[in-house]
């Protein structure tokens, strides 16, 4: 991409995720961006609705049912919360600008 | 610095948090706004920096929650507004909404004298986009950084001195949660004292006077397209006209790729500033978690180690609790019972059948729930502990191949292991398996894990015939429980659940980390709480039966009349089917009977049928134990110790209690339930047959 | 390249596509090992699996799931920041 990361992070950032960049580290690599940067970033976009996010994880996440096994099961009201929240698995996609 | 009149915003709603919150009152002193992203911490540098002297209270007209206060330190006396938390001036939010109204406005007057900005060391990156936008606004400004702590635990230093040079502004290390504000309200004096910073990033990058027409200023505050790579941060000229015209200065307004490049500029301006003031170090995970897991998850040295905590946990389990068992029962069955019976006699109905059911049913029956509370307890406490710690992820390691040798995976290794605890909520647990075979087999092979209530009988029995080595018996019941899981695990697989398919083991290894005691407590008393609910009901009613059934004499009564009660002739009926398990009495096969629907009430009911009392301490049996020798060296024909062996496995494998049954019909329905109680009656007959033959052959 | 199961220890790998099904990759994926990552494995487990670290993390993964993943040796990682 032609636009130098420095002077434009967020259309770089943009510019690498429309070219498939799988991660964020890669996307971090290819730009020279600082990890946190990018990351912060990738929000600002969703939130200028530049990106979208969506989430996607399977049926239980391990934390969660490490301390799940209450009589309720997993989503139980009386489960207290994991230690830590687990970082999730986001896809995200460039909107197309009509 | 002028001192102005100013109107006074009187909240329109009287605030619930004292008075006069959420309003700016112009005394004279100078006036500091706190802003920041939510959850950086400013909320605590607010409460720090006021002490007592602040309230809270909606802004006029709005649902905005507002705080103000009095800030006095050293030389600084000022009225301090702590705005709501708000990542950026762009308004999606009625309290973003608010922060740019106050921060953005024409009449200079109305500006806020010095605005502190908080942000978090852990998090710059996202928490400097307000900052940089507020940079753009004429105000003067001190950058707050918290969260240093947890920056330093994640491995990130930053320097404050580099940030502040390359921000341009004054920047302190505050630690509000200790109350450490050291710093910052010097850094805020400091500021009053300079003049108002005359400042603005605008995307068109030209130097704009009063009177300019560039793009930028004509169209006031919104364009773009010249986004100049060459034109930096520093450098660009005020454009007061542009903001006093629109005091929507700012991304508001703008259309997409505008919105895009101004945003772009400030982002610009964080990167550089991120890259020189923060540097990473190597994380300290490496070192002792991955040491420890070292051994824990080694091929030889995992499953031993994984061994010796499962023995001590159970160790600790029996030892701890039976001293506090013993209490609890002496504590009902005696001045509880006692109290119970003066009740009845003084309401006249001592010595009727209402007493029975009272005091030998229902207190009773409540008195042995209650005895197994500090068993269960201890257990599930423990079973926290280790899950909380992390171990039990290392526990799933080293067991999986044991659990995919029955087909089930790695995550099944938990309702099994809570199964030893109690039984009930194990069979809840089974929903952590995303998929409904492997859930229902596991459902079928938790009354296989031996629970505690099993423990009770264990104790007791093995006291009594194996003395000082009725630990190591018990321990081998433990071990014989994870046979028969695997045993009934490959059954099942081989016959009825065939078409279940194989899950491989991917498992997070989370850190080492020191268990939380409140979390510990908590999870705990919901799964004590769950057992208490579920399996109280029930175990009260079993005991309540089984009194009844004694109670009701049916035919001729016998020499011991617990013989010919309607449980005695019960249990006769069924003794000879234990015959060839040597245990063929039956008082045992009452026992059993009664513990079919709750283990719990094995060693009361059994006292019964003996008409003697039940021990008040498990591990010393007495008048109950002698009996119980009695009768097995009889049904033995001499082999005593093959046959209690073998009652002891029976007991161990063959239906859980009634609670576990109701749980079960819950999970996987009532038809497969009952092929679960037929497939433990018949794998618990076969194998307590075999122990006993074999036994008598080799005694 | 090399399969993760039969990767050297210690030495940094870039992942690629996983011959597995979607739901299986879907969970490496949240565990950190995406096409993509660096990861690096680290020791051997009892059952035959390894331990893979994936940044700060470490995932305890099967053998068999193990030698559906292939990677290629890493360039120097350069770490920013």
């Amino acid at each position: 991409m032609t636009v130098p990361s420095a002077a434009s992070p967020l259309r770089a950032v943009l510019a690498e995720l429309d070219a498939g960049a799988p991660t964020l580290d890669e996307v971090a690599r290819r730009t020279g961006l600082d990890r946190d940067v990018v990351s912060a970033a990738v929000d600002h976009l969703v939130r200028l609705r530049r990106v979208d996010a969506q989430t996607l994880a399977s049926a239980c996440p391990d934390d969660g049912c490490g301390t799940c096994p209450s009589s309720g099961g997993c989503g139980s009201h009386g489960t207290p919360a994991p230690a830590g929240n687990r970082p999730v698995l986001v896809a995200l996609s460039v909107r197309r600008r009509p | 610095m002028t001192t102005t009149t100013r109107t006074v915003t009187r909240p329109s709603v009287p605030s619930c948090h004292g008075d006069g919150g959420g309003e700016i009152v112009r005394d004279g002193r100078p006036v500091v706004a706190l802003v920041g992203s939510p959850n950086v911490g400013k909320s605590s540098v607010f409460n720090t920096v006021t002490g007592a002297r602040r309230s809270v209270g909606n802004w006029a007209g709005t649902s905005v929650e507002v705080g103000s206060g009095s800030w006095r330190s050293g030389g600084l006396d000022a009225a301090v507004v702590d705005l709501p938390g708000a990542y950026s001036l762009d308004p999606l939010s009625p309290d973003e909404e608010l922060t740019r109204d106050l921060l953005v406005r024409p009449d200079r007057a109305e500006l806020p004298d010095v605005v502190v900005v908080v942000v978090s060391a852990a998090d710059l990156a996202r928490t400097l986009y307000l900052a940089a936008q507020v940079l753009e606004q004429p105000l003067r400004v001190v950058l707050a950084v918290t969260m240093g702590d947890v920056a330093t635990r994640r491995g990130i230093d930053v320097d404050h001195a580099a940030l502040s040079l390359a921000l341009g502004v004054p920047v302190v290390a505050i630690d509000p949660r200790r109350g450490r504000v050291d710093g910052l309200a010097e850094a805020v004096e400091e500021a009053l004292r300079t003049p108002v910073p005359a400042r603005s990033l605008r995307p068109c990058g030209c130097d704009c006077a009063p009177g300019c027409s560039c793009t930028c200023c004509a169209a006031g505050a919104t364009a773009d397209a010249k986004a100049d790579p060459t034109a930096g941060p520093a450098g660009d000229a005020a454009h007061l006209a542009g903001d006093a015209a629109h005091p929507d200065g700012g991304a508001d307004g703008l259309d997409g790729d505008d919105e895009l490049a101004v945003a772009d500029r400030r982002f610009a301006r964080i990167a550089a500033a991120v890259e020189v003031a923060t540097s990473r170090r190597g994380s300290a995970r490496a070192d002792w978690t991955d040491r420890v897991d070292r051994v824990a998850t080694h091929p030889v040295a995992g499953p031993l180690l994984f061994l010796s905590v499962m023995w001590a946990v159970f160790q600790l389990t029996t030892r701890v609790a039976a001293p506090v068992q013993g209490f609890l029962d002496g504590l009902v069955s005696g001045p509880v019972s006692d109290g119970a019976r003066w009740l009845l006699s003084a309401v006249g109905l001592g010595g009727s059948w209402v007493e029975g059911l009272v005091v030998d049913g229902v207190v009773a029956g409540v008195g042995m729930l209650l005895t197994f509370v500090p068993l269960m307890a201890i257990m599930f406490a423990l079973l926290a502990l280790l899950e909380d710690s992390g171990y039990m992820a290392r526990a799933a390691v080293v067991t999986d191949r044991v659990m995919r040798a029955v087909g089930l995976p790695g995550r099944a290794f938990l309702p099994l292991v809570v199964g030893f605890g109690c039984n009930v909520p194990a069979v809840s647990a089974t929903r952590v398996l995303p998929d409904a075979r492997q859930r229902l087999l596991t459902v079928l092979l938790v009354p296989f894990t031996s629970c505690s209530a099993r423990l009770t009988v264990y104790v007791l029995v093995a006291s009594t015939f194996f003395g000082a080595h009725a630990g190591d018996v018990v321990f081998g019941m433990y071990v014989l429980s994870i046979v028969l899981v695997v045993l009934a695990g490959l059954l099942l697989r081989a016959t009825l659940l065939r078409a279940l398919g194989h899950e491989d083991l991917v498992l997070d290894l989370p850190r080492y980390q020191r268990p939380a005691l409140r979390l510990l407590g908590a999870v705990t008393w919901t799964r004590l709480s769950a057992f208490l609910r579920t399996a109280g009901g029930i175990i009260v009613a079993t005991v309540v039966v089984v009194w009844a059934l004694s109670a009701i004499q049916i035919g001729e009564r016998a020499q011991e009349p617990v013989r010919s009660s309607a449980y005695g002739r019960l249990s006769t009926a069924i003794a000879p089917a234990f015959t060839p398990a040597g245990f063929g009495d039956w008082h045992a096969a009452g026992a059993l009977t009664v513990g079919f629907v709750a283990k719990e009430a094995v060693v009361s009911s059994w006292a019964q049928t003996y008409a003697t009392s039940e021990p008040a301490d498990l591990h010393q049996p007495g008048g109950l134990g002698a009996s119980l020798r009695g009768d097995f060296e009889r049904s033995s024909g001499g082999h005593a110790t093959a046959a209690v062996l073998a009652f002891l496995v029976f007991l161990l494998g063959y239906t859980p209690c009634a609670a576990t049954l109701a749980a079960q019909r819950r999970e996987i329905g009532g038809r497969w339930t009952l092929v679960g109680v037929g497939l433990q009656l018949g794998l618990a007959w076969s194998v307590a047959v075999a122990v006993f033959q074999l036994g008598r052959l080799i005694s | 390249m090399v399969t993760l199961a039969s990767a050297p220890f210690g030495v940094p790998l870039l992942l690629e596509q996983a011959a597995l099904p979607a739901p299986r990759r879907l969970r490496l994926a949240e565990l950190g090992l995406r096409p993509g990552a660096t990861v690096t494995v680290l020791r051997r487990t009892a059952g035959g699996g390894r331990i893979v670290g994936v940044g700060d993390a470490r995932v305890a993964v099967a053998r068999a799931v193990l030698q559906q993943v292939t990677a290629v040796h890493a360039a120097a990682p350069a770490e920013k920041g």
